[in-house]
């Protein structure tokens, strides 16, 4: 018989304090939207909470839920807004970035959906190749693809600007 | 800057706007307002209650659907079954089903299902031998499923019998306010007819009422058993079964995975057909774009992973071409509208030449439909797609990777076909129309066929087509489809003298007389006489909507079938004896002053000595070539060599000079290979082709070894060993790099890993139309010959083809080596030729 963690309460809310920032933070980058990424952290935590018990590993398990709906409002948004236009930054980021990295964040911007958050969870989250490719849903094989084209296409609207 | 370099900056940039943000959700001892924790004790409890003794039938709470539009099952008329009685009553023949996306868990039959209020839950079931543990949920409004829960075997087993266990899952079963038909939860079974053709659906309800419903499309028609539904209050959705081939086919199995939800017919979307133009003909005189102002296109055809998707649905989109005047091509584009109910296109610029498109194929019916999901899936690998040709006959072709649309104006004048080569003959008559009328399905063409020339370029220049021209083609008498590889004859304006003969695929021979005629065809046919002089071979694609096209090193040709503006006027002067004609020797008889090309796409040029070789690609319509010349500043003659045709789609990632030869790495389009040019002797090698995901960027070429260091796995265990060459390719197991590879061990029985590759190398063969491939296994000092045979004629083998040969070679090496007693270390001592 296989054993199912039943973490208790207290877990729960290690959890969402551990994993509350990285995650919103991550969906942000996403998203490009504080509202959004927010957004999908709620959705997220809505989704995971009920079927805490029967989750092996409820971090990881949060955390693509959040990357899903994050990668979803994106989308939506994309097309809701009729193109790709870039995401503007809140201003009250703004402050903290130096010249390049706005340069750097505004060409990220012009990214399709999927380089973008396979760059994202490579150099934000940090998550090895494989676990990309869970994540995305694709061998890890595409992820290298996705990275390495995402990073020409990074290249490519860094000179054009 | 390295790519190491930018992800380093990239990495700062996020961690800078990430760390600037702090997050504004409230942490658990705030109380987070927005996570509701669901009831599930207190509704496992309450459902308990209600269900108790009741078994598996009070999930469908027949208490509420006491209260329904109760009707006389046995007397239900199959078309006009009302499902709310405040709505107008909806013929049930009229009603559509859309294919959803699959699900998470293994399709099955002797499942339950309920319906929660908002999603399809399924629970438990049967896999075969054994039970099935998982339950999800599907979402009809979101397309959606979700993993419930992981219940042990014997949870699931008992699902039917405990539907407190599917409460616990997470699910309160209610009830819609209306059923369909009187049934809220029942069984879907097809029966197939006698001739393997779909046969009725019809629903069961769990209290034995029955409907009829209306058949979904053929690809998912031919049979189910057992498929569970439950009605939502709107709509019917049915899920699992036992998928079954056909009557006296044994091949029933479970699935499909993908829901099927049968819904009344929604509005129709409204389209706004662009204004009235008159198009321009097939005049011969250049394309003025901004003609196409405003047009609106009709879905033609899709082609599906190589498969010709019947248009079966009207569909129209609406361009705008080219809004802010003349421009060069590449044209700026956009288009809203949608394309049939398959997809809901949102169409939009975003550089020249790349189009984003989004697709919603949930919104109807047909084969179209079914395929949907996809062609969807193929879109979301794409992010891509190229706007390729606008002809004068004005097709407009969309292609990315596996993927091929056709659009042609909605206004008919100029119109060619449509042709369908898969008329939806195999449609239940019923099937319902909506939106605009079709184009609707004109016969495949047989018999004599007039091409008109629709494009030429030599060189690289577009050749005004500023003559009249006309072949007449006799294919079979039958479909063009089925047999293109045989003749053609008669004219081609005066400037190509007829005896266009096309013996194979590939081999073309085509006499021209530009002495006749003036015209800036003419001006260019002793430069295109040149080019096929040096061609040995060109690729040759014959497909109903584009006529032929003719690709060969330097020159493109392109035909449409069928629509002259104005009779030939040329086809009456005799054309001169053969003996008139200088007769050409072959490549380096002719030998050109100048580069033969302009610059080609991914140039790359390599010093041979007295020679220096330049390669580069050019991507047409069936297939991408490998095309170059040779330099001899000895001699100071240029020769074109011989062309290589790769994969469709593909470009030239990488070349390198390699020993006495270049070896080439291309790829996209969904498949890339390995070939290399021997400049000595004017010949290609077919080093491998691969099918699937791909991707190869860094190599580098160390002690006769050309050594991949970037990309996939499957690619980074693929050495070319030069000095061992023509055995040259090392195929082994599949490794990751960063794994050492081990030295050369004794001899060993081969492993599937090294089946696989095996495979990879006849799908090579097959892909490349050859006759005979010759595989040499070697396995320490036991050597074996495999030689498989291929019709090279079929211009794509069919998957069964390919995997006939596979099983072949396996079977050849299994017999000749597994017996063996090879016992040791397992090594990369296996070799694999490859001599087409």
């Amino acid at each position: 018989m296989r054993s199912i963690r039943r973490p208790a309460e207290t877990e729960w809310e290690q959890l969402y304090r551990d994993e509350r920032g990285p995650l919103v933070r991550a969906a942000l980058l996403i998203t490009g939207s504080p509202e959004m990424a927010e957004d999908a952290f709620h959705t997220a935590v809505e989704r995971v909470r009920p079927r805490l018990d029967d989750i092996i590993r409820p971090g990881a398990y949060l955390r693509t839920v959040v990357v899903n709906v994050a990668r979803d409002l994106a989308k939506r948004a994309a097309k809701e807004r009729g193109s790709g236009l870039p995401s503007e930054l809140p201003n009250a980021l703004h402050a903290d970035l130096d010249t390049r990295q706005m340069e750097i964040w505004t060409a990220l911007q012009g990214l399709t959906e999927r380089r973008r958050t396979a760059l994202v969870l490579r150099y934000y989250v940090d998550l090895p190749v494989g676990e990309i490719a869970e994540l995305l849903d694709c061998q890890p094989g595409t992820v290298s693809s996705l990275l390495h084209r995402g990073l020409a296409d990074l290249r490519e609207e860094l000179s054009d600007d | 800057m390295t790519d190491d370099e930018l992800a380093n900056e990239l990495s700062g940039a996020l961690h800078a706007v990430a760390d600037a943000y702090e997050p504004t959700t409230p942490v658990p001892d705030e109380t987070p307002a927005r996570v509701r924790v669901q009831p599930i004790v207190l509704a496992a409890a309450a459902a308990m209650i209600v269900v108790a003794g009741l078994g598996i039938a009070l999930l469908r709470s027949d208490d509420d659907a006491a209260d329904l539009d109760v009707r006389d099952t046995a007397t239900s008329s199959t078309t006009s079954i009302a499902v709310d009685e405040d709505a107008d009553t909806q013929p049930l023949a009229a009603w559509l089903w859309t294919v959803g996306s699959p699900a998470p868990i293994e399709p099955r039959g002797g499942h339950e299902v309920a319906w929660s209020g908002d999603e399809f839950a399924v629970l438990g079931g049967d896999l075969g031998p054994g039970a099935a543990g998982e339950a999800a949920a599907y979402d009809p409004d979101a397309d959606s499923w979700r993993i419930l829960i992981q219940l042990e075997v014997e949870a699931a087993r008992s699902l039917r019998d405990n539907p407190a266990v599917a409460v616990t899952a997470g699910i309160e079963p209610v009830a819609p306010a209306h059923a369909l038909g009187n049934i809220l939860y029942g069984t879907v079974d097809a029966t197939p007819l006698e001739d393997g053709g779909p046969g009725p659906w019809t629903l069961t309800g769990d209290d034995g009422g029955q409907v009829e419903l209306p058949n979904i499309p053929d690809r998912y028609g031919f049979g189910f058993r057992g498929a569970r539904a439950a009605w939502t209050g709107d709509a019917l959705v049915v899920w699992g079964g036992i998928y079954d081939c056909g009557p006296g086919a044994n091949c029933a199995s479970f699935g499909p995975n993908e829901p099927f939800i049968l819904r009344p017919p929604a509005d129709e979307p409204t389209v706004e057909p662009g204004p009235e133009v008159d198009l321009p003909m097939a005049t011969g005189e250049p394309v003025d774009l901004t003609e196409l102002l405003g047009i609106t296109w009709v879905l033609y055809s899709i082609e599906l992973d190589g498969e010709l998707v019947a248009d079966d649905e009207p569909g129209t989109i609406a361009f705008e071409i080219n809004q802010a005047g003349p421009e060069p091509w590449p044209l700026p584009l956009t288009a809203t509208g949608w394309a049939g109910c398959d997809i809901d296109a949102a169409m939009v610029s975003q550089a020249d030449g790349q189009l984003g498109w989004s697709a919603a194929p949930s919104a109807c019916a047909g084969e179209a439909s079914s395929l949907a999901t996809l062609f969807v899936d193929r879109l979301a690998d794409t992010e891509q797609l190229n706007l390729l040709e606008l002809w004068p006959t004005p097709f407009l072709e969309l292609t990315a990777p596996d993927i091929r649309i056709l659009l042609v104006p909605a206004t008919s004048n100029t119109v060619v076909g449509p042709v369908s080569a898969n008329p939806p003959a195999t449609l239940p008559p019923s099937y319902p129309e909506t939106g605009p009328p079709s184009p609707g399905p004109t016969p495949v063409p047989t018999g004599p066929q007039e091409l008109v020339l629709a494009r030429m370029v030599v060189d690289g220049t577009t050749v005004t087509n500023d003559e009249p021209r006309v072949i007449t083609m006799t294919v079979n008498g039958s479909s063009i489809l089925s047999d293109w590889s045989t003749s053609v004859e008669g004219w081609a304006g005066c400037d190509y003298r007829g005896d266009v003969t096309i013996s194979s695929a590939i081999d073309l021979t085509w006499d021209a007389r530009p002495d006749l005629c003036s015209g800036e065809v003419s001006a260019y046919a002793a430069t295109f006489l040149d080019r096929l002089r040096r061609a040995t071979s060109a690729s040759v694609n014959l497909s109903p909507p584009l006529g032929l096209t003719v690709l060969g090193p330097g020159f493109e040709l392109h035909f449409v079938v069928g629509v002259v503006q104005s009779p030939p006027t040329t086809t009456t002067t005799a054309p001169p004896p053969d003996d008139v004609l200088p007769e050409a020797t072959g490549p380096g008889a002719w030998p050109l002053l100048a580069a033969p090309f302009g610059p080609l796409d991914h140039e790359h040029t390599f010093d041979f000595g007295e020679e220096t070789i330049t390669l580069g690609h050019y991507t047409g319509v069936p297939s991408t070539a490998i095309v170059g010349y040779g330099y001899n500043a000895t001699l100071d003659r240029w020769r074109v060599i011989q062309p290589r045709t790769a994969f469709p789609g593909n470009v030239i990632e990488w070349a390198m000079r390699t020993g006495d030869r270049v070896s080439t790495f291309l790829d996209d389009g969904g498949l890339a290979g390995l070939w290399t040019y021997r400049p000595s002797t004017d010949s290609w090698d077919v080093a491998l082709g691969y099918d699937g995901s791909y991707d190869m960027w860094d190599f580098r070429y160390e002690n006769g070894r050309v050594i991949p260091f970037s990309g996939t796995p499957e690619f980074a265990s693929i050495l070319y060993r030069d000095p061992n060459y023509p055995a040259g390719l090392v195929g082994s197991r599949t490794r990751r790099l960063e794994e050492p590879w081990p030295d050369p061990g004794v001899g060993h029985a081969p492993s599937l890993d090294e089946l696989f590759i095996l495979s990879l190398y006849v799908d090579a063969a097959a892909r490349n139309h050859v006759d005979t491939a010759t595989f040499t296994v070697r396995l320490d000092d036991i050597t074996r010959s495999i030689v498989v045979e291929f019709d090279s004629a079929v211009h794509d083998p069919s998957d069964a083809a390919v995997d006939a040969a596979r099983t072949a070679v396996e079977a050849t090496v299994n017999s000749e080596m597994s017996g063996r007693n090879f016992l040791g270390s397992v090594g990369d001592h296996y070799e694999f030729t490859f001599v087409p």
